[in-house]
């Protein structure tokens, strides 16, 4: 318990703002090193849903965040042939609560994001609350867990394969 | 489940969530009868003016109605066309 | 379907001068003209597929779903009959229907109270009086339902034209295929039951219609992630394979994988999921067709059709096609369930989420060459996309289909000749 809550507010801060400057320079290979093993990152249709059962927008553990990022250094995936311009901003960010209970527990994360996209066929504006479960291994803050429930996940959505 | 009894009828209650949406099950234990009620028609016989309900409770009109009379829903009486006081 | 005399109808006239045998003009994507003929000749007359019979499981269960830009609601009544029904008030034409999905016999307009049964029907409104009560109920207009709904293996599409052929005439030879997507059930059913991820694209709705069974792409613009997955499916659509692109009739196309199936000769190998991760449903089969047939059901693996204008099944996952706009189009994709398979569709649905939508690690890509198409048939030269692609070798198979290589264009130039005969 003392460890897990050893993560504090402007240390989680410091890594959701650090996480969100990586994903927007496209720094893949820093961004991939972020993850645990034990990796989850979801972006759920409904965050209610069970997501081995029903569809999500993302849905990767460890091994396909591995292949999602190869993808994308092959340089010919082609939806993000230019990249796209992004810019990030991380808000409202509270310490929910340690998961899991022991000593091992993660500390849960939540916060506001929202990203400007540009590409060429025009701009979008993404909305969403984000839930980070953060994991101190050898000394570094990593992320066991990012869930991106989005304004408007059950709706139409334009293409998104950048790292949300 | 909740179980409604008196003398006269014995009546499982149990909201059901097997459908798309929720819905109350109401089973005549009696006889195995089942029916669901979904929220728009539970608020409707709350709303019900008495003389439906009497005319509901009139055995004649449904199970055991005689049977040169047609389908029960045929003949249940119109609702009076004012809304309850 | 009706055939006009150019002579009368100019419109009829130009559209046969842009879709020729072996190219179409780029306008044919981009005129709003075109795209208001269509929604009148093809969405709004032809049989288009709706929803799943899965989907409204119990008496009183209703979806909101499309037909186009229409919106409609797909009901189960109290006796298990499905309706579909136009979400529009018959007083004052507001939306009737909000939620998603749910649970209800009647629907209730929030503007004035009216409220009709789940079949359409007008059970009454508020202060009767005003219409001369009661009674006024028979002469007042219910819900607006779909002219023709009819099933074909719980797969329920609606003709909101009261005359034409019947669903079965519709689907033809596309029928078989929906078989061949139902028997890998050990019980012959398909269930969606995993909802829906929906991806909208800048994009004119037949662009991908044409990409759906283009074997000729996959190579391109899938490379990214067959080169790091592994995947055999680039191998499946090259000048090698023994696949074949075919003409189904009613502008329905496939890609027929299964002769590559049958020479790698392994039962799910179509799925790349070996027999030892799925026994349970391994053993399904076998118990429920026989070893022999259950393999080679295994083997054949499942469809990759598009039964036009907006169904299209792709092995393990179904996208329903929904124009907005001559330049706006969504796809709603979701992962088939086989009844019986619980093992099988868990792996379905990861598989499924990994590769669609917005951010799948294949259609995001799709959908970025359905945007890049749309913005360069937008440049005025040189007019015209070219279509000849296998045009010399094409044959006629057994079945009196036409056929082409994995990579031909065959697909496209039999759904452009179905297009003529709705449009003209």
């Amino acid at each position: 318990m003392t460890t897990a809550l050893a993560i504090d507010l402007r240390e989680a801060e410091q890594f959701l703002y650090r996480e969100a400057r990586l994903a927007d320079a496209f720094a893949l290979e820093e961004w991939e090193a972020l993850w645990t093993d034990d990796a989850v990152y979801h972006v759920p249709v409904d965050p209610d849903a069970d997501p081995r059962t029903h569809m999500s927008i993302v849905f990767d553990n460890r091994g396909r965040i591995a292949t999602r990022i190869k993808q994308l250094q092959t340089g010919r995936r082609h939806s993000q042939r230019p990249p796209s311009r992004l810019c990030r901003s991380v808000t409202n960010v509270e310490v929910l609560g340690v998961e899991g209970g022991d000593d091992r527990g993660d500390t849960v994360v939540g916060s506001v994001v929202q990203i400007l996209e540009s590409r060429d066929r025009g701009a979008t504006w993404w909305v969403g609350r984000v839930t980070h479960r953060l994991r101190r291994l050898d000394g570094e803050l990593r992320m066991a867990a990012k869930t991106v429930v989005l304004v408007d996940s059950d709706r139409a959505l334009p293409t998104m394969s950048f790292l949300i | 489940m909740d179980v409604v009894a008196s003398e006269f009828a014995t009546v499982s209650v149990s909201v059901d969530d097997h459908g798309n949406g929720t819905r109350l099950r109401l089973e005549d234990l009696r006889t195995g009868t089942v029916r669901f009620l979904d929220a728009l028609e539970l608020e409707s016989i709350v709303w019900a003016p008495e003389s439906w309900m009497r005319a509901l409770l009139d055995p004649s009109q449904h199970r055991w109605r005689d049977a040169d009379r047609g389908p029960a829903q045929e003949s249940m009486p119109e609702p009076p066309e004012e809304p309850p006081a | 379907m009706t055939t006009t005399d150019v002579d009368t109808d100019p419109e009829a006239a130009r559209i046969r001068s842009l879709v020729l045998p072996d190219r179409v003009h780029g306008s044919i994507y981009t005129d709003p003209d075109v795209y208001a003929r269509e929604l009148e000749r093809i969405w709004y007359t032809t049989w288009v597929y709706v929803g799943h019979a899965s989907e409204v499981p119990e008496p009183n269960d209703y979806v909101r779903k499309t037909i186009g830009p229409q919106q409609v609601v797909m009901t189960r009544d109290k006796t298990g009959a499905i309706h579909v029904l136009h979400n529009r008030c018959s007083h004052r034409g507001n939306l009737v229907c909000d939620a998603e999905r749910g649970n209800a016999g009647s629907f209730r307009c929030p503007y004035h109270g009216w409220t009709f049964a789940n079949t359409g029907d007008l059970l009454g409104f508020p202060f009767n009086q005003g219409y001369g009560g009661s009674s006024a109920r028979a002469q007042l207009p219910g819900l607006a339902t779909a002219p023709r709904v009819e099933s074909y293996r719980g797969f329920v599409f609606a003709s909101l034209s009261p005359d034409g052929p019947t669903l079965r005439e519709h689907l033809g030879a596309a029928a078989e295929r929906l078989d061949r997507l139902c028997r890998l059930s050990p019980s012959g059913e398909v269930e969606l039951t995993a909802g829906w991820v929906r991806h909208e694209v800048t994009a004119n709705w037949k662009m991908l219609v044409e990409n759906e069974t283009d074997g000729y792409h996959p190579q391109f613009v899938h490379s990214s992630i067959f080169s790091i997955s592994g995947s055999g499916i680039g191998a499946l659509y090259s000048d090698k394979s023994t696949a074949v692109t075919r003409a189904l009739g009613g502008g329905h196309t496939e890609n027929d994988l299964s002769p590559e199936f049958r020479r790698l000769g392994v039962p799910m190998g179509w799925a790349g999921t070996p027999e030892a991760k799925i026994p349970d449903y391994v053993a399904a089969m076998r118990d429920a067709y026989g070893t022999d047939t259950a393999d080679e059901i295994m083997i054949d693996g499942s469809p990759h059709v598009m039964i036009f204008p907006n169904l299209f099944v792709a092995e393990i996952q179904l996208f329903q096609i929904q124009p907005l706009a001559v330049d706006r189009t969504v796809q709603h994709v979701t992962a088939i369930q086989f009844a019986g398979a619980p093992d099988l569709n868990r792996r379905l649905v990861t598989q499924c989420v990994g590769s669609v939508g917005p951010a799948g690690m294949l259609l995001a890509d799709d959908a970025e060459m359905y945007e890049r198409n749309q913005r360069g048939v937008a440049q005025r030269r040189p007019e015209w996309l070219d279509l000849t692609r296998g045009l010399h070798r094409e044959r006629v198979d057994d079945d009196g289909h036409t056929i082409g290589t994995a990579t031909d264009e065959t697909s496209m130039r039999a759904m452009w000749r179905h297009y003529l005969e709705l449009m003209t």
